[in-house]
């Protein structure tokens, strides 16, 4: 495996750089297990636990894959071992941990229970394969985001939009094709029928090819595929007919019989084991689709779900499924596949404990790629799958979301030229970050009050930039690695690798620090606006706002200029250039606020600092004035040097010391805080903090700050509601998707209902 | 008058359909002569050849397609396409079959375009092509009315399955050319015949068939239920034991016989068929499915013949099986001729829609 280096075999990365030598314990791989589950296939063995924090991270758990050949049971069994330990271990605000009981499914779950029994020293509890696998789809495709995907040879791999509402999710069928092939029809959570199948499936493939070829292993035998050439060994329509079949729609190159042209002395074929290879796997992957197609007739089914050991990730034996559902639904359904499909039976056995972790209430999910492990059995390597971080809260959808909506404003998968440029920034911008905490400029000044905590630990750093590299890398060689590939993916996987390395929050220090400073310029900066006529004033705290979203440690460009304090508001007017009008048109929003006024105002606050403090409240202050509710959204965790809700809550409280008209905003309760729900620097509206969902309900207005909220994600973004974005373009990669120029403005207003351009 | 035609495919004979004028229809026709004196002569022969020879007398109504007469007889012969340059020699220094004048023939099958030239040069015969699947679907009506009396009329639209070197599922209506291809597959009779050739000694179709059905065991070849789970758990998760997980699954661990080997292949085989009828029958909303082609009557047989027999009762197992009893399998009388008689009947059709 080419990137195996990733895969956490144990707890420790190894880092050496400069000669030395560091082992980072990556300290949220050693949590408590709460639940195990295992799925004993014929092939494969896959194990998914459930971690939680020892000493109570708060809601938080976690959910890991993980995947043995069946035929090494005992490295499996070594395994469960080692995390029924780790079940035992005691939480010290807690009672015992209970007794561990292990969910078991596939064929092996009976073959081998009695074993798993003795050696594992717990009870092992079977649960049925197919209530397993749809447990475990049905889950899986709610909460990971590049779940569900498309394949062929000219399309490649195309992600599929998450489905969240019943409605949309069922009824669906899952063709799950091991040795036999089951074909189950699911109406609803735990409403499933098996109504067909096929013994005609991965063991017949298997059983011919091994007797025709010699060829003993599966994916040896996968391999060979990729050379064959099937019309050596089949009869073609061409064969046949000499050309194509035209009344009956059958082309020269369609297979007329597999396997019907290996006796024909009139057409001589010469052929190797590669072409029978070929052949076998398209008449069993053709047989299957038609046999999926004809079902999905019979039940007035539109979405048919592929999984199974047979499919593992193969390119070739998805693009014949595909082919073979488009073909005979003439365009009308395409084939869907899974990320996860070897884990459905196993996560779907933990679900379907009676200690599952979303029995107890709900939550979601996020794919947590940091640690990242080959998809199970996947024989092209290029597929991986991360952790799934659980959030206390169910996220929600902003309920203003025009759809359809799509986050990211690029598809790097799509776009080479952006794809490199991010890449490289990122890992420039990774480089950096190391040296700045190598010279102390992320640690707190010597004035300040400094714990140890403050001060960001230099090995951990280089071990983040190791570990990060290793994923830009990859992304770099396989850039459908992780799912969809997008700028906010990668910024969130810069967020997750931080903090699995133990570094929770490096722009802590930063933050207080310019967050203070800005608090000082407070009343001064809210003076200098109060003076000027409405109008004036609007867009002097717009043109406030623009400035201070170039205090941002997320661009490259401003860190020398931010490191050395060099950068105030008035010099960050300065390098704004007010254009290109087709972005900027904070006039249209000043005349409808004067107009009408706003009820309730909804703000994707961005960084701390001069831009949250003299450029967002300033803003919000003013809109309180007009009789407007400001909801100040801010990350639930620390990304880059974003404001966090709970460092967001401490600014108002303090501005409002200082300031009168804010006080009696925050009395009035007119002027409130909420996190988003976010965990990285860009929003994805259909995730937000449910809480932040409540209070949004009402509002008429939607201001997106800062290039990650409002460029980088949401910039196609349409609401049922006015909307306002406010940030600079910083980088070249921005500037260029907006056709714009580093450091021009976008300041747009929308009206609700319109589109932005 | 005399309609001559044929239809070639690869794996199956040619068949040489005609219909005799009153003058000759009682004295041999030197066709079919020449077809049995090659199969009475076929000790002095290639066996091979002698033995695919045979020819064929049967009474059908040709009414339908704008006959004259009430009933006909129809003669088929049939020998292997690539004997063809040896049966149009023999046609050739034939005197009684001497040509005054060209011949138009109706001919079908994938091999009839191919062959067309040489056919027009060694016996100065003119094919007119007919689509294969309206030849079938043609032969397939003339044959199917012909047990209207006794079994009743026959209900349209019909599911046709057509099981040759591939396998064609095509939908035929009442009117005149009215079918359609509705589905289709590659796994056919050519695939069961390739594979045992690859994976068995066997040379011969009627030998391999035969000995799979005196004895062969299929499950020596197939993973079963009970390979998974083992007898006693099968039996407590309420699966049969023997009940098949995986077609051939078990084939690489050498304890097949050949006899086992092909007795797997055609379980797999007609089992896949049975099920692609099944559904495209629901789909279609009728309860029977008719069966036709050269791996349901296999070719080199009599058409009462034994391997026919065995495949016929394993396809008809399993539509059985997929519809839990509630579809008929049903097979034409002469389903080896339908297209020579589907195009025998096209040349009276398009010269009765022509007046």
């Amino acid at each position: 495996m080419m990137f195996g280096s990733i895969n956490s075999s144990g707890a420790v990365i190894d880092c050496i750089a400069e000669g030395s030598a560091y082992d980072i314990v990556l300290p949220n791989q050693t949590e408590r297990v709460q639940n195990i589950a295992v799925d004993i296939g014929g092939s494969l063995a896959k194990v998914v636990y459930y971690t939680t924090a020892a000493v109570g991270r708060q809601g938080g758990g976690r959910l890991h894959f993980k995947a043995f050949e069946t035929d090494h049971l005992d490295l499996c069994i070594e395994f469960m071992c080692g995390l029924v330990d780790r079940s035992r271990i005691r939480d010290p605000t807690d009672g015992p941990p209970a007794e561990p009981v292990i969910m078991a499914t596939g064929g092996g779950a009976h073959r081998f229970g009695a074993e798993l029994r003795s050696r594992l020293g717990v009870e092992i509890r079977v649960v049925d394969e197919m209530e397993s696998l749809t447990a475990g789809l049905n889950f899986l495709m709610r909460e990971v985001a590049d779940e569900v995907f498309t394949y062929s040879e000219a399309r490649g791999q195309k992600f599929v939009s998450p489905v969240s509402e019943a409605e949309d999710l069922f009824p669906y069928m899952l063709v799950n094709i091991g040795s036999g092939v089951s074909i189950l029809k699911v109406t609803g959570e735990g409403q499933y029928e098996r109504i067909s199948g096929t013994s005609l499936g991965g063991g017949t493939f298997w059983g011919l090819l091994h007797e025709l070829t010699g060829v003993t292993s599966f994916d040896a035998m996968l391999e060979t595929t990729k050379s064959g050439d099937n019309t050596k060994v089949d009869m073609m329509v061409g064969d046949i007919y000499g050309t194509n079949y035209d009344k009956i729609g059958l082309k020269a190159t369609n297979i007329a019989a597999t396997m019907g042209g290996v006796y024909r002395k009139g057409l001589d074929k010469q052929y190797s084991d590669a072409d029978i290879a070929r052949s076998l796997l398209y008449m069993v992957s053709n047989n299957i689709g038609q046999i999926a197609y004809l079902n999905a007739q019979l039940h007035g089914i539109r979405r048919i779900y592929f999984g199974g050991y047979f499919i593992r990730g193969h390119p070739l034996t998805m693009h014949t499924l595909s082919y073979a559902i488009d073909f005979w639904s003439k365009g009308m359904i395409s084939a869907l596949f899974l990320r996860h499909e070897g884990y459905l039976g196993a996560t779907g056995a933990l679900l379907r404990g009676e200690a599952a972790p979303t029995r107890r209430r709900a939550c979601s999910f996020t794919e947590n790629f940091s640690v990242a492990e080959p998809a199970a059995g996947d024989s092209s390597g290029v597929s991986a799958l991360g952790m799934l971080d659980q959030q206390a809260d169910r996220l929600e959808r902003l309920p203003q979301l025009a759809l359809p909506y799509v986050p990211d404003t690029v598809d790097l998968a799509a776009d080479e030229g952006q794809r490199l440029a991010w890449l490289a920034a990122l890992e420039r911008s990774a480089h950096e970050l190391v040296a700045l905490v190598e010279r102390g400029a992320l640690d707190a000044g010597s004035s300040d009050h400094v714990g140890t905590e403050d001060r960001v630990d230099a090995g951990r750093i280089r071990a983040f930039s190791i570990l990060y590299a290793r994923h830009l890398q990859r992304l770099g060689a396989q850039p459908l690695a992780y799912g969809a590939l997008t700028v906010r993916g990668i910024l969130g996987l810069r967020e997750q690798c931080l903090r699995e390395v133990g570094l929770g929050d490096v722009f802590a220090a930063v933050k207080r620090r310019e967050t203070k400073a800005a608090l000082v310029a407070l009343p001064q900066c809210v003076a200098q606006t109060d003076v000027l006529a409405e109008r004036e004033r609007l867009l002097a705290l717009l043109g406030n706002a623009l400035a201070g979203n170039m205090f941002d440690w997320g661009a490259s460009e401003l860190h020398g200029a931010l490191a050395s304090g060099a950068l105030d508001l008035a010099a960050a007017r300065e390098r704004i250039s007010y254009s290109p009008q087709r972005l900027n048109n904070p006039g249209a929003f000043a005349d409808r606020v004067i107009a009408e006024g706003y009820r309730k105002v909804l703000v994707f606050v961005d960084n701390s600092g001069a831009d949250v403090v003299l450029g967002v409240l300033p803003l919000a202050r003013v809109l309180t004035q007009t009789g407007a509710t400001v909801v100040l959204a801010a990350n639930s965790r620390p990304a880059l040097n974003d404001v966090t809700e709970g460092e967001l809550k401490d600014i108002v409280a303090e501005a409002a010391l200082v300031d009168e008209s804010l006080a009696a905003a925050v009395e009035e309760e007119r002027l409130l805080v909420c996190a988003s729900g976010s965990a990285g620097p860009c929003v994805d509206l259909r995730r937000l903090d449910p809480r932040l969902v409540a209070l949004a309900q009402a509002a008429d207005l939607v201001i997106l700050v800062g290039m990650a909220r409002a460029i980088v994600s949401n910039y196609h973004a349409r609401f049922t509601c006015d909307s306002l974005r406010i940030a600079v373009f910083k980088n070249k990669m921005t500037a260029d998707a907006a056709s714009a120029n580093v450091f021009d403005s976008l300041c747009l207003y929308v009206p609700g209902g319109g589109s932005r351009e | 008058m005399s309609t001559s035609t044929s239809t070639f495919s690869d794996d199956q004979p040619l068949i040489v359909g005609y219909v005799p004028d009153k003058s000759t229809e009682r004295k041999e026709h030197p066709l079919a002569a020449i077809i049995r004196n090659a199969s009475e002569s076929k000790a002095h022969e290639n066996e091979h050849l002698g033995a695919a020879w045979g020819a064929k007398k049967a009474i059908r109504k040709l009414e339908w397609f704008g006959d004259s007469e009430h009933e006909r007889v129809v003669y088929a012969l049939w020998f292997l396409t690539s004997d063809f340059i040896k049966f149009a020699q023999r046609v050739k220094d034939n005197r009684e079959l001497k040509p005054t004048h060209t011949i138009r023939a109706f001919a079908t099958g994938g091999g009839a375009l191919r062959l067309q030239t040489e056919i027009k040069e060694m016996l100065g015969v003119e094919l007119v092509i007919v689509e294969e699947l309206q030849a079938l679907t043609n032969g397939w009506r003339v044959d199917a009315e012909s047990l209207a009396d006794s079994e009743g009329p026959v209900a349209y639209p019909s599911l046709v399955c057509n099981v040759g070197t591939g396998v064609s599922l095509v939908s035929v209506g009442a009117a005149h050319g009215d079918y359609e291809r509705v589905s289709g597959s590659g796994l056919g009779g050519a695939t069961f015949w390739g594979l045992v050739q690859r994976l068995t000694q066997f040379t011969s179709f009627s030998e391999a068939v035969t000995a799979a059905e005196l004895s062969g065991d299929p499950g020596q070849a197939d993973t079963l239920v009970g390979d998974i789970y083992g007898v006693e758990t099968s039996k407590a998760i309420g699966m049969p034991a023997d009940l098949v997980a995986g077609f051939l699954g078990k084939l690489g661990e050498g304890k097949a016989t050949d006899a086992d080997v092909v007795a797997a292949l055609l379980r797999m085989v007609t089992n896949n068929l049975g099920q692609l009828a099944v559904f495209q029958a629901r789909l279609m909303g009728v309860n029977e499915v008719w069966f036709t082609g050269g791996f349901v009557q296999s070719a080199s047989e009599a058409p009462d013949d034994n391997v026919g027999r065995i495949v016929r009762q394993a396809i008809a197992r399993a539509v059985s099986f997929w519809s839990a009893g509630a579809i008929q399998t049903r097979f034409p009388p002469d389903a080896l001729l339908l297209g020579a008689l589907g195009a025998v009947a096209t040349s009276l059709d398009s010269f009765s829609q022509a007046m």
